[in-house]
C-alpha cells in the first residue's frame, strides 16, 4: 500500500512538475504570468494524437506514438517561441495585459478545438504496453515513463541555469532586469528561449499524458490552476520549490483517491489550491526567483 | 434650452441607452406577442446583468475575477434546489441565491483581496472549477450533467416572466450606475490606482474591496437565480469555465465605457449569438476569434486592454 502510494505520487507529481517547472521559469525570468502555458500541455496531447494517426500506417503503433511524442514536444517549443514573439514580447512591460491576451487566446483555442473535434473521445495508444503490480496496485508502464523524464530534465535544467552563460543571463533577468540589460543581456532572445523550453516541457507532459486520458479541449484549465498553485507554494522561479510542491500536491491527490474516490481527489486538491492561494504563500517567496 | 445645450447633455444620457434599447425590444415583443423575441429579451437582460456585475467590482478595482460563473451558477443551483426540493417560491429562492452568492463573494474577497492581482484571479478560477466538479461529484444533489429540471417559473407565461426579469434587471442596472457614481466606487478606483495613497487618505481598502466584491457577486447571483427560474432548468454550463471566460472578456471589452460599456458588450454578445445561429457549432469559434482580435488589437496597438481598466498586481512584476 505504502509503496503503491509513493509510486503513484511520483508518477502524478512528475507530470505536474514537468508543467510547473516551465511555468515557474517563465514567471521568474519574464515576470509574466503566462496563462497560455497550459495550452502547451493541450497542444502536446493533441499533436501526439495527430502525429500517431499520421504515422500509424508507416510504423508500429508504439513507435508511431514515440515519434509523435518527440515531434509534439518540438512543435510545442516552436509554438511557444512564436507565442512569445507575437504576444508576450509586446506585453513584457505590461504583465497585466499579457494576462488578458493569454485568456483570450485560451478561449479561442478551446472553442476552435471543440468545433473541430466536437464531442469525439480521442484515444492515443501507449508507447509502453502493459502494467506492473506494486503492493497490490496496478500501474501502467506508460504512466511510469514520466519519472525518468523528470529525473533527466531537472538536473539538465539546473545545470543549464547554474553553469552556462545562457543560464546566468536568465538568472540576471530574473533578479535585476535593468542591470541585466545594462550588462548587455539580449532580453528578447533569452526570454524567447525560456518560453520555448517551458512550452516544450509542458508539451512533453501533454504528450506523455495523451495515452492515459481521454483528450478534451478544456483539459488545460485544471493544469493551469494546479501549476499556479505549485508555483505559489514552491516560490517564484524556484525550480526546486516547484518540484517539491508538485509532489506535495500529487501526494494529497493520491492519498485522497485511496481514502475516497479518484473523482473526489481532484475536488480535494482544488480545495487545497484555493487554501494555498488564499494564504498567498508565493507572495512571501517572490524575492527568491532563481536565487 | 437651446439645441446646443440639449446636444451637450446627450452624453449624460448614454448610460441609459442600453436600458432604453432593451425596453423598446420588450415593448415590441409584447405588442407583437412574439414569444421568441420575449425569450431573447429576457436572456439579453440577464446576460447584461452578468457582465455588469463583473464590471461593478473588477473595472474600478483593477482586479480580474476569472471565476464569475461561481456566483452565477452557485446562485442558480441554490435557487433551483430551494424551489424543487424545499418548495420555496421564486420570490424567496432568487434573493436567497443572490444572498448565498454575496456571502461566497465576501468569503473569497475577504480571503484574497489583501493580496489581489494574480492570486485573486487564480483563486476565483479555482473556486469556480471546484463548483463545476462538485456538480458531477455530488450528482445526487446537483443532477450531474443534466442539471436540475422542473424549476417553477417566475410568472405564468413568457411575457410576465420577461416583465419580471426586465423590472428586476432595470432596478439592478440603475443600482449599478448609482454605485459607479458613489464615493465608495471612487475609493475603490483610488485604491486600484494607488493603494498606499488610498490607505494614507483614510480609506479602509480591504473592507471596501470585500464589500464591493460581495455586491458584485450578489448581483451575479441575482441574475443567475432569475435565469434558473426563467429557463426552468439549471445545467452545469451555468457554473462552467466558458461562461466565466466570456463574462471576463466582455467585461474587459466594455470596461472603457463604464457600466453602459459592460451592458453594450453583453447586448452585443447576445445579438451576435442570434446572428451566428446558422453557423451551428462554429459560432463559439467566430465569437472567440472576434474577442481575440479585439483584445489583441487593443493591447498590442494601443498598449492597454481598455481605457479605464486599472492595473492588477502580477507576482514578480516590478
Amino acid at each position: 500500500m505504502t509503496a503503491s502510494v509513493l509510486l503513484e505520487t511520483l508518477v502524478r507529481g512528475s507530470g505536474y512538475a514537468l508543467v510547473a517547472l516551465g511555468f515557474a521559469a517563465v514567471l521568474g525570468a519574464a515576470r509574466v504570468l503566462n496563462l497560455s502555458h497550459a495550452l502547451s500541455f493541450l497542444f502536446g496531447a493533441y499533436a501526439t494524437y495527430a502525429g500517431q494517426a499520421l504515422l500509424r500506417g508507416a510504423l508500429p503503433a508504439a513507435a508511431a506514438v514515440a515519434v509523435a511524442t518527440v515531434g509534439a514536444t518540438a512543435l510545442a517549443a516552436l509554438a511557444g517561441w512564436l507565442f512569445f514573439r507575437l504576444a508576450l514580447r509586446p506585453t513584457l512591460d505590461r504583465p497585466e495585459h499579457a494576462l488578458v491576451l493569454c485568456m483570450a487566446v485560451n478561449v479561442f483555442a478551446t472553442a476552435a478545438l471543440q468545433a473541430a473535434l466536437g464531442g469525439r473521445a480521442l484515444a492515443v495508444p501507449p508507447v509502453l504496453e502493459g502494467a506492473v503490480r506494486v503492493s497490490g496496485a496496478m500501474l501502467l508502464r506508460q504512466e511510469l515513463l514520466v519519472i525518468p523524464v523528470v529525473v533527466l530534465v531537472f538536473p539538465l535544467l539546473h545545470h543549464l541555469l547554474s553553469h552556462t552563460s545562457y543560464g546566468r543571463a536568465v538568472r540576471a533577468l530574473a533578479q535585476n532586469p535593468q542591470a541585466a540589460l545594462l550588462a548587455g543581456v539580449d532580453r528578447d532572445r533569452v526570454l524567447a528561449g525560456v518560453v520555448a523550453a517551458a512550452a516544450a516541457l509542458a508539451g512533453l507532459a501533454g504528450a506523455l499524458q495523451a495515452p492515459l486520458r481521454v483528450l478534451a479541449p478544456a483539459m488545460w484549465l485544471p493544469v493551469l490552476v494546479k501549476s499556479f498553485a505549485v508555483v505559489t507554494v514552491g516560490g517564484l522561479g524556484s525550480l526546486r520549490g516547484a518540484l517539491g510542491a508538485a509532489y506535495l500536491l500529487a501526494a494529497l491527490e493520491v492519498l485522497t483517491s485511496h481514502a475516497l474516490t479518484e473523482a473526489s481527489s481532484e475536488f480535494v486538491s482544488l480545495a487545497a489550491v484555493v487554501m494555498v492561494l488564499a494564504a498567498g504563500a508565493g507572495r512571501v517567496r517572490e524575492r527568491h526567483a532563481f536565487a | 434650452m437651446t439645441w446646443k445645450h440639449a446636444l451637450a447633455r446627450l452624453p449624460r444620457l448614454l448610460p441609459a441607452a442600453p436600458a432604453l434599447l432593451l425596453c423598446a425590444a420588450a415593448a415590441v415583443a409584447l405588442a407583437s406577442r412574439d414569444l421568441y423575441l420575449a425569450d431573447t429579451v429576457t436572456r439579453a437582460m440577464l446576460f447584461v446583468l452578468y457582465v455588469v456585475s463583473w464590471d461593478l467590482y473588477c473595472t474600478p478595482s483593477g482586479d480580474v475575477s476569472f471565476g464569475h460563473a461561481l456566483f452565477i451558477g452557485g446562485a442558480a443551483y441554490a435557487a433551483a434546489l430551494l424551489s424543487t426540493r424545499a418548495g420555496v417560491p421564486p420570490w424567496l429562492s432568487v434573493p436567497a441565491g443572490a444572498g448565498l452568492a454575496a456571502g461566497l463573494g465576501a468569503v473569497v474577497g475577504g480571503l484574497t483581496l489583501r493580496l489581489r492581482g494574480a492570486y485573486f484571479a487564480m483563486l476565483t478560477m479555482a473556486a469556480q472549477i471546484m463548483l463545476g466538479r462538485a456538480v458531477y461529484l455530488f450528482s445526487g444533489a446537483f443532477g450531474g450533467g443534466e442539471g436540475v429540471i422542473g424549476i417553477p417559473p417566475l410568472a405564468a407565461g413568457p411575457f410576465p416572466t420577461m416583465a419580471v426579469c426586465m423590472a428586476v434587471g432595470m432596478a439592478a442596472y440603475a443600482g449599478a450606475l448609482a454605485f459607479r457614481r458613489s464615493r465608495r466606487c471612487l475609493l475603490l478606483r483610488a485604491a486600484g490606482a494607488d493603494e498606499a495613497l488610498a490607505r494614507a487618505s483614510g480609506a479602509r481598502v480591504w473592507r471596501d474591496r470585500t464589500a464591493a466584491f460581495a455586491l458584485s457577486a450578489g448581483l451575479a447571483g441575482l441574475a443567475g437565480g432569475l435565469q434558473a427560474h426563467a429557463a426552468g432548468q439549471v445545467t452545469s454550463e451555468m457554473a462552467g469555465e466558458w461562461l466565466s471566460s466570456i463574462v471576463v472578456l466582455l467585461g474587459l471589452i466594455g470596461a472603457g465605457m463604464g457600466v453602459a460599456g459592460a451592458a453594450w458588450a453583453g447586448l452585443g454578445y447576445v445579438a451576435l449569438q442570434q446572428l451566428l445561429v446558422p453557423l451551428g457549432g462554429y459560432d463559439a469559434v467566430l465569437t472567440s476569434a472576434l474577442f481575440l482580435a479585439w483584445i489583441g488589437w487593443t493591447v498590442l496597438r494601443e498598449g492597454r486592454p481598455a481605457a479605464g481598466w486599472a492595473v492588477p498586481h502580477t507576482p514578480g512584476a516590478a
